[in-house]
């Protein structure tokens, strides 16, 4: 046997017991092991192990594969089945492991030292708990410890075996598979969200029991999750072809007057279901569907125009009480627009199917309609637009409140993340003070809009206060940005964590106390309103949220193509030579605090009147490790990165509420892999990266024209 | 008339080792003048000097009447200076238009507000440093012209880092144009490209060039006066041959005296 | 076309000028305002300057290892502070193992002795394998890449130690031996606090003799010159490297314990953060990579953090002094790093390394 292989591993097999062993005894499995994700089959504890156990068998036969073929594509040759007996001995060490960690659990109690090595624990390896007794006794071995350590250690073969096999199959094929478990893992965890969204009488409600059953995914429906998802995922590069299809059919088949009045109507109705469900007087509104006269059908179609009228003549009705009080008029004024879109809807599919009886008559000659590709990929955009436009639009309404809760703060962190990205993404100055600006909005706001006497704040209205809290903001960003313009990256690094926990110790202090109420903080922070629309709740705030999201997005990304965001570059890459090249580094500098600060500084006062309370708490060094660390995720400089970044660095966690404790901990360690192994994020911003992988194309002109050259003679020779 | 460029008694000591030493130096507009002398003469440091890199310890730097020293870099070079480096420097992770872009930076104004809005005067703004990056561009013919401009400078090919890095100082609209070594690191083909490009800066696009260079032939081949440096000071100055058969310059290459030696060394 | 050459007059050296101004007359005045009131005896302040050298000699043992790493890989160990928290762990239930079986009442300076041993391998391991997983892979990256990196394994030892062991205050169990107080001149120190201050000091004392006399020690001075030059003239860079973190991992581990024998509420995981962060501030205080700086700058940081609040802010009136003392150190790092980047004792750095 190779002796190198074997060491691979022996070595692969040692890191893996490791790693389960960490998981083990750092809680995480004894936490997710509270959480089911297929009912009475696994919980999220169980899958993690289970997905360490392939990780390893995957990685062993990865490393297999490079020792096979360190150098050449040409000389490749394919790993055989043969060589997953590594990754097999991997998974046996890391079962062996885990096996000998039930053994000290079983024997000695070292809960003393190591709080996570519970009882618990040990019940969790022993695979016997909370797994239903079908699931039970199709597990090898019985029951008792014997049996469960052994069970483990054979566990961990068939894993490594598993990753190894995964390793070496197609990449057609196991794309989907990983897809197929990954959805599973992902819907399984969102079971409680989808509980709140789906558990409603109506169709919603049967497609949650299809899936979900208790606190987890069924096994049908995790069956279902599978197929669907390893089908979809296979399929995947034949979407944009259907699509571009189907649009084109619409386009070249429907009348133009047809689709514009299609879009018309589509339109009102989203707008007025926009303007009922902000104008409703509670902090929940109910679900769109339940919007009254609608669905209770207790507005008849016919007196629809009537109604609309009346609102017209008498306005007092909209004037006075806002537009709760014109609630009937928008009802009714919905069931037209509606009814008479589902009228054209009802006449399309009518005119298309027509046409495609025409088409079909014409035998031999089936052929699908090509609108010129211009108009198909102004459509495509328009349309794409369009349904982007209503799912956010939406969104709240249909998910309900705890989901929109979620949503309010992954905005509110994409509008720190924007922020951050221009400071550290664009402008290259590693900020770790960030909070602070955050907190300097917050506090702002509050101090100027609190209806609280004790603070003798000015009591001004949201929108008053706003122009004045970014100005203080952006000011409080000069201030920082002055005393650390002519330190290097390492060192504003460190000041930014130093300002921001000032601006934490000052918010706390006795000295401070009179003006920012100490560690109490700052109460009676009233709430936003617009118009009739009071922004209270999470569904409502979520749309100030979406606003400032799109213009803190629309900001930057004008910014960064922009000259001032080509400076900004060019003293991220190398600041003397900005200077060289006629950039004022200084002034640049403190405008990339400035506007950062200023981005923060919305993001910081939808917060404290989101809150109604803010105190020193809330602006710990953790929020802007957090901002940093979904900027890192996402990839340092992309603005769709900061979106994607925020999803899974603040929406996750916040969803999953086992994860909250280790939070901090997942984040670090994702910054650290993320830099070892991809540095420029999952979704890179265009051209960078590639000095950050210090990636280097060799194409330098001599070596062509040498090789060139010879080229050229050995053609004359021959 | 005063000359474009030129330093009096110009000292900067590292240490207390005067790197640049008393220097006086001139260069006329319209002129190619080549900076030679041996390692740690101290050439690059007299052009970080005149660049704002380094704070002068003595001594005046004047450029088209305005003195120089004190200002920084940024400064220097909206007056009409731009520079290259011995190691190239570019801005890596950024575009290839974007680099040239960067240059025009001192000769436009454009600033946020522009950037979020857009009005009409920024559009053409931003217009007319695309279409000056893209004529500098053009001058390198078919070595960078429609070169997948888009492309991250560092995947340039080294020489064509180089090509570059002149055209973004090419971008600034300067008067006078530094290079600190054209010709480091090129193959003896690059390198003549280099010495006839340095020619047409000049007779095409009118830039006044100061360059620093260790390779006699692109000296010899475009400089109108050459001006040698040691131990911080000028030691000749004239034209090519002149300065090649100067006795202090020979000196300077090859060798001293054994006496002068041994004092260096004590 | 060019406009005239702006003006030589440069209001930023003005404001300079001015803050620096400011920044001594509030010291003088705060200082002057307390003295005269006459709050405190010579005694209260014999006392806090003790104490404050005791405090400072932790950050100096920690300052070290800032220092060392930072003089030969010139990236700040952001994670340092938690290699302190782990020999601080570490060492917190080998005292809780020594004290139940009684050896700690029979022996107690060989117990001292046996925890700085667990806590300084616990820490040295820590740092080592920190440089070799984390750092080692990113030497060529750039900057700011490390520093990243530096920044999540922080946060990733923090909640780690927090998930093994638990998120509460642990106390170490109490030492007779080092209870009592003595009384020098009408002035009261803590024993605990010599003990300490002693014990750093003989640890800086060895640290400066290796890195002074022997051959590794002249060769990670070799490599903090000329990483490439170091490694033509035969020196293994990665052993020196690796030596450098070992170093800093000891001397951070024997920091803990002392932190912990003199911090009544005892330890946590994250205790190392603030500790962190003053330490840097004493290394660049001390001028970074420079080995007496770092020690003279740390112990400077504990005095001037544990008069400061009484002695200036007091006399400034602000209330609640005492709060604000880890604001001290930062403000502190601010200052120097304006008016001083190269620190008290650096000499300029060359441009590659300011």
């Amino acid at each position: 046997m190779d002796n190198t292989k074997l060491k691979l591993g022996l070595r692969m097999g040692f890191f893996g017991a490791i790693v389960a062993l960490y998981l083990c005894l750092v809680g995480l499995i004894e936490t997710f092991g509270e959480r089911d994700i297929i009912t009475g089959v696994i919980s999220l504890g169980h899958i993690l192990l289970l997905l360490a156990g392939l990780m390893i068998g995957y990685l062993t036969m990865r490393q297999v594969d490079q020792h096979i073929n360190p150098l050449h594509e040409a000389e490749r040759k394919a790993p055989g089945l043969g060589d997953t007996a590594h990754s097999i001995m991997a998974g046996i060490i890391t079962g062996l492991a885990l096996g000998l960690l039930m053994l000290v659990l079983d024997r000695l109690n070292i809960r003393d030292v190591l709080v996570s090595a519970s009882p618990k624990l040990l019940e969790l390896l022993l695979l016997e708990n909370g797994i239903t007794p079908a699931v039970l006794s199709l597990l090898p071995f019985g029951q008792g410890l014997a049996a469960g350590v052994l069970r483990i250690v054979v566990l961990g073969a068939v894993l490594g075996l598993a990753g190894g096999a995964l390793y070496l199959l197609p990449a057609s094929v196991r794309r989907p598979l990983i897809f197929g478990i990954g959805m599973v893992a992902l819907l399984g965890l969102l079971s409680d969200l989808m509980r709140i969204a789906l558990d409603q009488p109506g169709w919603s409600e049967s497609f949650y029991k299809l899936l979900y059953t208790g606190r987890g995914l069924s096994s049908q429906g995790a069956g279902i999750t599978v197929v669907a998802t390893a089908a979809i995922t296979a399929f995947w590069s034949y979407i944009p072809d259907f699509y571009a299809r189907v649009i084109s059919i619409l386009t070249a088949w429907l009348p133009p007057w047809l689709r514009t009045t299609l879009a018309a109507l589509l339109s009102i109705s989203l707008l007025l279901r926009l303007a009922w469900f902000l104008g409703i007087e509670t902090a929940y509104p109910p679900t769109l569907p339940a919007c009254p006269g609608v669905t209770t059908g207790d507005i008849n179609l016919a007196q629809c125009p009537g109604l609309i009228l009346e609102g017209f003549t008498a306005p007092q009705g909209s004037t006075e009480g806002g537009l709760t009080s014109s609630a009937p008029i928008v009802s009714a004024a919905i069931t037209l627009a509606e009814s008479l879109m589902f009228l054209g809807i009802a006449a399309s599919i009518v005119l298309l199917l027509l046409r495609a009886v025409q088409q079909a008559s014409r035998a031999g000659k089936q052929q699908w309609p090509a609108p010129p590709p211009e108009t198909l990929e102004r459509a495509k955009r328009v349309v794409a637009l369009y349904l982007g436009v209503a799912a956010l639009l939406f969104v709240p309404g249909v998910v309900g409140v705890y989901p929109s809760e979620v949503l309010v703060m992954v905005g509110l962190y994409v509008v720190m993340g924007l922020g951050i990205n221009i400071v550290v993404g664009m402008a290259g100055l590693l900020d770790l003070g960030y909070v602070a600006f955050f907190a300097v909005g917050a506090y702002s706001t509050a101090l100027l809009t609190t209806v609280d006497a004790s603070v003798g704040g000015a009591q001004m209205s949201f929108w008053g206060a706003l122009p004045l809290v970014v100005a203080i903001t952006a000011i409080a960003g000069l201030m920082v940005g002055a005393p650390v313009l002519r330190m290097r990256g390492d060192y504003l690094a460190i000041v930014t964590l130093g300002f921001g926990e000032i601006a934490r110790i000052l918010a706390l202090s006795d000295w401070f106390k009179p003006w920012l109420g100490g560690a109490q903080g700052i109460i009676k922070i009233p709430d936003i309103h617009l118009g009739g629309i009071e922004f209270v709740g999470p569904q409502k705030l979520y749309y100030l949220i979406l606003v400032s999201c799109l213009i803190a997005y629309f900001i930057t990304a004008r910014l960064k193509g922009s000259r001032v965001g080509r400076a900004w570059g060019a003293m991220r890459e190398d600041e003397q030579v900005a200077d060289v090249m006629g950039v004022n580094t200084t002034a640049y500098k403190l405008l990339a605090f400035a506007m950062g600060a200023l981005i923060a500084s919305v993001s910081g006062a939808i917060f404290a009147a989101k809150l109604g309370t803010i105190y020193p708490h809330s602006f710990k060094v953790e929020v802007s490790i957090t901002a940093l660390g979904l900027l890192i995720v996402g990839g340092i400089g992309s603005l769709p990165g900061v979106v994607v970044g925020a999803f899974a660095l603040v929406g996750l966690p916040e969803l999953l509420r086992e994860f909250s404790e280790y939070r901090m901990l997942i984040y670090g360690a994702a910054m650290v892999i993320m830099m070892l192994v991809r540095p420029q994020g999952l979704l890179p911003s265009a051209g960078r990266g590639r000095e950050l992988q210090g990636e280097e194309l060799g194409q330098d002109d001599w070596m062509r024209m040498a090789a060139e050259a010879e080229a050229a003679g050995s053609d004359s020779a021959a | 008339m005063p000359h474009l460029l030129e330093s009096h008694g110009l000292v900067k000591s590292f240490g207390g080792l005067n790197a640049v030493d008393d220097l006086d130096f001139h260069i006329e507009e319209g002129e190619i003048v080549s900076l030679i002398g041996p390692n740690g003469a101290g050439k690059t440091t007299f052009f970080n000097l005149v660049t704002g890199f380094y704070p002068a310890d003595g001594g005046k730097v004047t450029f088209g009447g305005h003195n120089l020293l004190g200002l920084s870099p940024y400064q220097i070079t909206k007056l009409g200076l731009a520079r290259t480096f011995q190691t190239v420097r570019l801005f890596q992770e950024m575009t290839i238009l974007e680099n040239v872009m960067v240059g025009q930076h001192c000769r436009s104004r454009s600033g946020v507000l522009g950037a979020i809005f857009r009005p009409p005067s920024y559009r053409v703004e931003e217009a007319r440093i695309r279409e000056k990056a893209e004529e500098q561009l053009a001058f390198f013919g078919s070595r960078l012209a429609g070169y997948r401009l888009d492309q991250p400078a560092n995947s340039l090919s080294y020489a064509n880092r180089r090509r570059l890095e002149i055209a973004r100082a090419m971008g600034t609209e300067a008067k006078l144009i530094l290079m600190d070594e054209p010709s480091a690191g090129m193959n003896p083909k690059e390198t003549e490209e280099i010495a006839s490009l340095i020619g047409k800066l000049r007779d095409e696009r009118g830039f006044t060039i100061l360059f620093i260079e260790h390779d006699m032939k692109v000296v010899k081949g475009v400089s109108d006066r050459v001006v040698a440096m040691d131990y911080g000071h000028k030691i000749a100055e004239g034209s090519y041959e002149n300065v090649a058969n100067d006795e202090h310059v020979i000196e300077a290459y090859l060798g001293r005296k054994a006496t002068r030696e041994e004092q260096d060394e004590s | 076309m060019f406009r005239n050459a702006p003006e030589r007059f440069s209001w930023v050296a003005l404001l300079l000028w001015a803050l620096r101004v400011g920044v001594v007359i509030l010291i003088v005045w705060g200082a002057s305002a307390t003295i005269a009131s006459g709050r405190y005896s010579a005694s209260n302040w014999i006392s806090l300057i003790v104490a404050g050298l005791a405090q400072g000699s932790v950050y100096a043992l920690i300052a070290l290892g800032y220092s060392l790493v930072y003089g030969i890989l010139l990236m700040i160990n952001f994670a340092h502070g938690e290699v302190f928290m782990a020999g601080a762990f570490t060492a917190y239930f080998a005292a809780r193992a020594l004290a139940n079986s009684g050896y700690l009442e029979k022996h107690p300076l060989l117990t001292i002795g046996a925890l700085l041993l667990v806590a300084m391998t616990t820490s040295t391991i820590i740092a080592v394998l920190l440089e070799r997983i984390a750092y080692r892979p990113l030497r060529n990256a750039p900057r700011l890449v490390p520093l990243i990196t530096a920044i999540g394994a922080s946060f990733f030892l923090q909640y780690t130690f927090r998930g093994l062991y638990g998120s509460g205050f642990k106390a170490y169990p109490a030492f007779e031996i080092l209870r009592g107080r003595w009384v020098i001149g009408g002035a009261s120190i803590q024993i605990v606090q010599v003990v300490v201050l002693v014990s750093a000091l003989l640890l800086m004392a060895a640290l400066f003799w290796f890195v002074e006399r022997t051959k590794t020690g002249k060769s990670m001075r070799a490599v903090s010159e000329d990483k490439e030059i170091a490694a033509l003239m035969g020196i293994d860079v990665n052993r020196v490297i690796f030596i450098t973190f070992a170093i800093g991992g000891l001397l951070a581990g024997a920091a803990g314990v002392l932190r912990g024998l003199y911090q009544p509420q005892g330890i946590s995981a994250f205790m190392g953060f603030i500790p962190g962060l003053k330490a840097f501030t004493a290394a660049v205080l001390g001028g970074i990579g420079n080995i007496p700086g770092a020690m003279l700058g740390g112990i400077f940081l504990g005095v001037v953090e544990s008069i400061g609040p009484n002695l200036v802010l007091e006399g400034l009136g602000i209330p609640g002094a005492n709060q604000l003392r880890d604001a001290i150190a930062i403000v502190m790092l601010v200052l120097v790093l304006i008016f001083r980047p190269q620190g008290i004792l650096g000499e300029k750095l060359s441009e590659e390394k300011a």
